[in-house]
């Protein structure tokens, strides 16, 4: 129930910059274009694999509208939280810190996916074509896909925070992983076409939980064979933050005064 | 003591500051370098797998990416605070500026500078390798290293005032980092790949609007391409100067209509 409360609350706080959103929502959508005019540019001169031209737009635009699903704010707020002295009254509230951290910023991801991801889907299905899967499973295993990528997203962005403990700032291990997961996701280039020692690193990150495997099981060139490795990433990060959180409690120290 | 001399001090200040913090300065200085990296690993895939695109050759698009993240990098290194203003006006530390007695915008841009170390190594290289690579096979002449000088200095004005507009904007509409989103990271991503891929519509914005095309494409077609004349260069500086005046315009406007928001 207080997971749920914290959720909706950050909900409605998002909702309070509606003007700045829907900028955002502009940007996404050109940023969209772009990737997909590079993909139109390359598929006119030569032949797309197994996705041909208008499989890679819809690749490329599916990418783009589920980037805001796992889209998370920098190390979860908890950096400011740090600088500020307040993560000492998160970690003395009667909830876990990941469990406050990981629901607040699940109401930021609904808030993203309903106004900026959903408005994308439909631009870009107009504009682009965007197939739209009339099986039942389909849906049902991109929708798991995704709140698998999402939950991925939380857990590493919560990793990130942490470390502010340790060195003062951490925002750049967030752009780190904002500009890793743009290449090992598939965001820009499905995985088999990368070379091999990339698909390796890539295979063996978290990566393609955001992008490739969602995308593709979108497509139906995936089966849901494809979740296996997902969940055992999701396991394996919520054993992580654990321990990344009894390690927070016994390094905190409040700063100011 | 000029105003040039006391920018310069306060840059040395902000330095020196940053560096207080060793740890954190040596982690941000290597990974803002890793980002870059693996930003423009993606890139690097694509072409790798691909080749050339519409015509342009693996290194004529890493010469387009070198200019434009070598001026991006130096607009970052002393226009920080122009970039990330938003804070400056939701915080109410615009008001300390104001205080000083010194112009606000050289206030605002002294006070606050970012390392750029990293990132300005790895874009320089791209560009020196490209350039090599172009030279090798004779695609260029000599000229195209002072010419690249000159538009890269002309690209690091553009987006200072492709910057401060946005930071201006900021007097009346208060949150602009969304705004600098549209402004900054989606006219950049474009401008790292030929104009010629995309829609006339979208051109016609990277030209008229916003005109990131001028600080590599437009020039690119004459020092690299050869397909236009050198007209192009006095054409980018024009317009480079052009962006600057209405920014300054624009800025000066805006610092009029600036309401406190500190408690």
């Amino acid at each position: 129930m207080v997971i749920w409360v914290l959720a909706r609350s950050m909900y409605e706080s998002r909702l309070q910059y509606s003007a700045s959103h829907a900028v955002r929502t502009v940007a996404s959508i050109i940023f969209g274009l772009i990737y997909v005019s590079i993909w139109q540019g390359i598929g006119a001169e030569r032949e797309l694999g197994s996705y041909g031209t208008a499989g890679m737009v819809s690749y490329i635009a599916f990418n783009q509208v589920i980037l805001w699903v796992t889209f998370t704010n920098h190390g979860l707020g908890l950096e400011e939280r740090v600088r500020t002295g307040q993560i000492a009254l998160d970690l003395v509230r009667p909830l876990h810190l990941f469990a406050f951290a990981a629901s607040r910023e699940a109401g930021s991801i609904a808030y993203n996916a309903l106004f900026t991801a959903l408005p994308l889907y439909v631009v870009y299905t107009l504009s682009f074509g965007l197939p739209i899967p009339q099986q039942p499973a389909v849906w049902l295993w991109t929708c798991a896909a995704l709140a698998m990528g999402a939950y991925t997203a939380i857990c590493i962005a919560y990793a990130i925070g942490v470390t502010a403990l340790w060195t003062v700032e951490s925002r750049w291990f967030s752009l780190l992983n904002y500009s890793v997961n743009f290449t090992l996701s598939g965001f820009l280039i499905p995985l088999e076409w990368m070379p091999g020692w990339l698909q390796t690193i890539a295979k063996a990150s978290p990566y393609p939980i955001f992008n490739y495997v969602p995308t593709r099981l979108y497509l139906g060139k995936a089966g849901p064979d494809s979740l296996l490795v997902p969940i055992l990433w999701c396991l394996a990060l919520t054993l992580l933050c654990i321990a990344a959180s009894a390690a927070v409690r016994r390094k905190v120290e409040v700063q100011g005064g | 003591m000029n105003w040039l001399g006391i920018a310069a001090m306060l840059y040395k200040i902000n330095v020196r500051a940053g560096m207080q913090y060793r740890l954190n300065f040596i982690l941000s200085t290597l990974l803002a370098a890793l980002v870059t990296v693996s930003e423009f690993l993606g890139l690097v895939v694509l072409l790798s797998v691909f080749g050339a695109i519409r015509g342009w050759s693996v290194w004529e698009i890493g010469y387009l990416y070198g200019v434009l993240m070598t001026a991006k990098f130096l607009y970052r290194a002393f226009g920080s605070a122009i970039n990330n203003f938003e804070p400056y006006l939701v915080n109410g530390t615009l008001d300390q500026l104001l205080l000083r007695p010194m112009p606000l915008l050289l206030a605002v841009i002294t006070s606050r500078t970012r390392m750029v170390g990293g990132e300005l190594l790895q874009s320089l290289t791209v560009l020196v390798a490209c350039i090599w690579h172009l030279l090798a096979q004779g695609k260029v002449t000599w000229l195209v290293v002072p010419e690249t000088l000159l538009i890269v200095c002309t690209g690091t004005v553009i987006m200072f005032a492709a910057g401060l507009v946005t930071a201006a904007c900021g007097f009346w509409i208060t949150r602009t980092e969304d705004l600098s989103v549209l402004t900054d990271n989606a006219t950049t991503t474009a401008c790292q790949l030929p104009l010629s891929l995309f829609p006339q519509w979208l051109r016609t914005v990277l030209l008229a609007v916003i005109p990131f095309g001028f600080i590599n494409y437009v020039p690119a077609m004459h020092i690299v391409r050869g397909e236009w004349g050198i007209w192009t260069l006095g054409a980018t500086a024009g317009v480079a100067g052009a962006a600057l005046l209405v920014a300054l315009g624009v800025w000066s406007i805006g610092v009029t209509k600036y309401q406190s928001t500190g408690s």
